[in-house]
């Protein structure tokens, strides 16, 4: 199974703010590819946009610093989004501990909330937007086959 | 029982200490008292100065921002401080001794580390007279609870 094109427009949605249309595309998926590919598509994009943000040379509190950034740019992301969870998961992504043993909705959410934080600071253009999307799907395909 | 002006007095010494000898000494201050005091004032002690500290800091007003803004900073300045303290724990006890109604309640050590840690930061930049001030009021906060938990 691979990620398909409605998933990758879907989380284009969500990442360009328009919450209207992400909401469409994500209920208008098929349950089945949802299931696995959108998840994998989700870790890809923010396993790269971990890596593009924090590179190699960070310091905890750039972690601690981003989470909190995220966190309060709304009332509803400072109650939501958990910031244990928030800040485990990236450093998971870099290398420092692991996610396991969080409960995976939360960890899900928290990589979405995230990656929309990210990819927001990137200002990203259309065309960035798009090569961003192709990384991950390429990487998404990788991580399931 | 009600809070000593020994536990007053290791609990000042500690969050004015400036230098690691300061901080050891008052730190060994604090375990004697632990060991031949009750806890239960001690704890009640650190928790009231806590809320004062807080709500001087944070009054009139507050929003969710500001807590999470406070537990940043502190857990940013330093790998230990991010490490030592959980920011959900931190952010839970600064909203709940400022009147807000948190839906889950951390544990008792994450409490209580909780407590300590932001009650050092809270005061760090204090003068000693505004220190004696908050620790007078925690220590009336805390001989209240300790009468009312009777």
């Amino acid at each position: 199974m691979a990620v398909t094109d409605d998933q990758v427009a879907a989380l284009r949605a969500l990442l360009s703010d328009d919450i209207d249309r992400y909401q469409q595309l994500y209920s208008g998926l098929d349950r089945a590819e949802a299931k696995t590919g959108y998840p994998a598509l989700v870790t890809a994009a923010f396993g790269i946009a971990v890596e593009r943000r924090f590179g190699t040379s960070y310091q905890p509190a750039d972690i601690v610093t981003f989470v909190a950034d995220v966190r309060t740019r709304s009332d509803r992301l400072a109650r939501e989004l958990d910031p244990d969870v928030a800040e485990r998961v990236v450093q998971a992504v870099l290398g420092h501990g692991t996610a396991r043993g969080l409960d995976r909705e939360m960890v899900t959410r928290a990589k979405l909330v995230l990656l929309a934080g990210l990819i927001a600071d990137a200002r990203l253009d259309d065309a960035g937007l798009d090569e961003f999307l192709a990384s991950a799907r390429k990487l998404a395909d990788q991580l399931m086959s | 029982m009600a809070v000593t002006d020994d536990q007053v007095a290791a609990l000042r010494a500690y969050l004015m200490a400036r230098t690691d000898l300061e901080a050891t000494d008052a730190q060994r201050q604090l375990l004697t008292l632990s060991r031949t005091s009750r806890l239960e004032e001690i704890g009640a002690l650190v928790l009231g100065a806590f809320a004062a500290a807080a709500r001087r800091r944070f009054s009139p007003t507050w929003t969710s921002a500001d807590v999470v803004r406070f537990v940043a900073d502190f857990r940013g300045s330093s790998a230990e401080a991010a490490s030592l303290l959980s920011p959900a724990a931190a952010e839970n006890q600064l909203r709940e001794v400022l009147g807000d109604k948190p839906a889950i309640r951390p544990s008792e050590e994450a409490r209580a580390r909780a407590q300590f840690l932001l009650l050092a930061a809270l005061t760090v930049a204090l003068d000693p007279r505004e220190l004696d001030e908050i620790l007078a009021d925690g220590r009336a906060l805390a001989d209240s609870a300790i009468a009312s938990d009777r």
